[in-house]
């Protein structure tokens, strides 16, 4: 008896413990139920803001619950963006870039660590691409005058172009990791981040974003391209490649999230001289604008290093193709040909 | 806990977990009954800050059904009427004569705004959600404020000056673009025309922004 009893017991006991891990399931099951519905419900404003910035239209757009702390995000990203330009335009006279293209000959220019940072950046892709990415392009860039609003209007001389090119060397800098200096070993280089800033304050402004806490947003800043999160409606952005010749239509279309679209083509800044096109991107061995393409395109979330690449591709065509072989790329050619690899191709696919 | 409490028990979970959310909606303040494609509520104002958090408000304990909502802010540069401004279905809903939920709110927002009176360089806030067809307006901002608004659907050719110049823009069969413009890049002339919500153009030596809405 004694025995059936404690049996009997032991099921009792057995039944609550089981009833009680079902009432807290179906509890958890409610509460994920609430809160998903919750979610759905939700109603999420879309807002822009735009600004004039580093020779280009900084335009921001966000997806957020809150108008008002989506507007202080994408105000704060800009900001940031300004704070850069001051920094790394030379074509501000206040910039630490000025300062530095003005005294580093004459004596090491102690610099911030970002600055210090993306000159040392810089100095290691134009080692791996052989000088084709190269900061030292300022007398160059100063020169064709596309950057500085002023374009050359006549025929370019050869000669100034060859002596310009007697500046251009990275290897010209001299970095000091021991007390974080710059100084120019030749009078007369300069330095223009021009290549290279755009990138770095695109990576900047998504980070002033998501750690303001929105993950939904857009930026473009004149052509390059980062893509967060998703658009109001929940789908993926959807970027396009300009056909370069047709500002009225596009390429390709495709969708991208969490990732930056750079892109560097000859419609940007360009003059046309005797029926001749001259553009802002120059191959820095000849001096010249590269004839290899119209455009270029890289697929990249590491903006900085996507702008580098865009121009490589687009200067050198597929000849450091081993460095971005894995990233979706497109470019058009000189010929107003396609060139394409198989993830990019894959990407407009879906699309389609 | 016996078998009978806690079916009762998980049961009441279980339809909280279906009723709750509905609920909670049923108790917002006012809805639309019909199907809305497109809405707008915009209001011109010297309090830009709190006709934003008014109108968030308003949305956000409104049932407006599935969709979200643009948000677009400009100042304006002149001495105006503020007032308040809502458009459903592409008409001007006249909400100061109507008794109903949404018109009292909305009333009840623009009376705390201090509307309509005249204020000098005023803010354009905007709230709205179309069906993503094409506009029938295009908004020109100078410098960030806006100094023109262009009925889209009639075409016509339209100049505006800036530091650089001259700037021909060009309105035809709602489609919109930059046929000129005095400067040497020209960027806005490279820029697709536009015609859909959120398309824009941008001609930065003279200042000028042209966007649909």
């Amino acid at each position: 008896m004694d025995y059936k009893y404690s049996q009997n017991r032991k099921n009792i006991l057995f039944v609550k413990s089981v009833m009680k891990t079902v009432m807290i399931l179906l509890l958890f099951i409610t509460l994920f139920y609430f809160n998903a519905n919750a979610q759905d419900d939700e109603i999420k404003f879309e807002m822009s803001a735009s600004k004039y910035l580093m020779g280009t239209e900084f335009v921001i757009t966000v997806v957020h619950t809150s108008i008002d702390s989506g507007k202080k995000a994408m105000y704060y990203a800009l900001r940031e963006v300004k704070r850069i330009e001051n920094v790394m335009s030379n074509y501000r006279d206040s910039s630490e870039i000025s300062y530095v293209n003005k005294n580093a000959f004459l004596k090491p220019v102690k610099v911030s660590s970002e600055l210090f940072g993306i000159i040392e950046r810089s100095i290691s892709y134009s080692k791996r691409f052989d000088g084709y990415f190269d900061i030292t392009v300022g007398p160059l860039t100063n020169y064709w005058g596309f950057n500085s609003d002023h374009p050359i209007q006549t025929e370019p001389d050869k000669n100034k172009i060859k002596e310009c090119l007697e500046f251009v060397d990275y290897k010209y800098i001299k970095l000091n990791y021991e007390d974080s200096t710059i100084s120019f070993t030749k009078n007369g280089v300069g330095i223009d981040l021009g290549g290279i800033a755009k990138g770095y304050a695109l990576d900047r402004a998504v980070e002033v974003l998501r750690k303001r806490g929105v993950n939904d947003f857009l930026i473009n800043g004149g052509g390059d391209i980062y893509a967060s999160g998703r658009k109001a409606d929940g789908k993926k952005w959807v970027v396009g490649i300009k056909d370069p010749r047709n500002n009225e239509a596009l390429l390709e279309v495709f969708e991208v999230e969490n990732t930056g679209v750079l892109t560097s083509g000859d419609y940007e800044r360009f003059e046309i001289i005797n029926g001749k096109r001259y553009h802002h991107i120059f191959n820095s061995k000849t001096g010249f604008p590269s004839e290899t393409s119209q455009s270029a395109t890289v697929i990249l979330n590491n903006c900085e290093y996507g702008v580098v690449l865009s121009k490589i591709l687009f200067i050198t065509g597929t000849e450091y193709i081993k460095y971005f072989e894995d990233l979706p790329y497109y470019q058009i050619t000189g010929n107003s040909e396609k060139q394409l690899n198989v993830q990019m191709k894959n990407m407009i696919d879906i699309r389609k | 806990m016996d078998r009978r409490n806690f079916i009762k028990a998980s049961g009441l979970f279980m339809a909280a977990g279906v009723l709750l959310p509905k609920a909670v909606k049923s108790m917002s303040n006012f809805h639309f009954n019909d199907g809305i494609e497109n809405f707008s509520l915009e209001v011109i104002t010297g309090k830009s800050d709190y006709a934003v958090k008014l109108l968030e408000e308003f949305i956000k304990e409104g049932n407006f059904g599935k969709g979200n909502f643009n948000y677009s802010e400009y100042p304006v540069s002149s001495n105006i009427m503020g007032d308040l401004v809502f458009i459903k279905n592409n008409e001007l809903i006249n909400y100061t004569k109507s008794a109903d939920d949404i018109s009292l709110k909305l009333k009840e927002i623009r009376n705390k705004l201090e509307l309509p009176s005249i204020i000098t360089n005023p803010v354009r806030v905007r709230l709205y959600r179309n069906s993503g067809k094409e506009v029938d307006k295009i908004m020109v901002a100078q410098n960030g404020k806006i100094i023109s608004r262009i009925d889209s659907t009639k075409s016509n050719i339209h100049t505006f000056y800036g530091k650089s110049g001259k700037l021909i823009f060009e309105v035809n069969s709602g489609t919109a673009r930059v046929k000129d413009v005095e400067c040497k890049h020209k960027i806005c002339k490279q820029m697709s025309s536009i015609k859909k919500p959120g398309d824009y153009i941008t001609c930065i030596p003279n200042g000028l922004q042209i966007f649909a809405e």
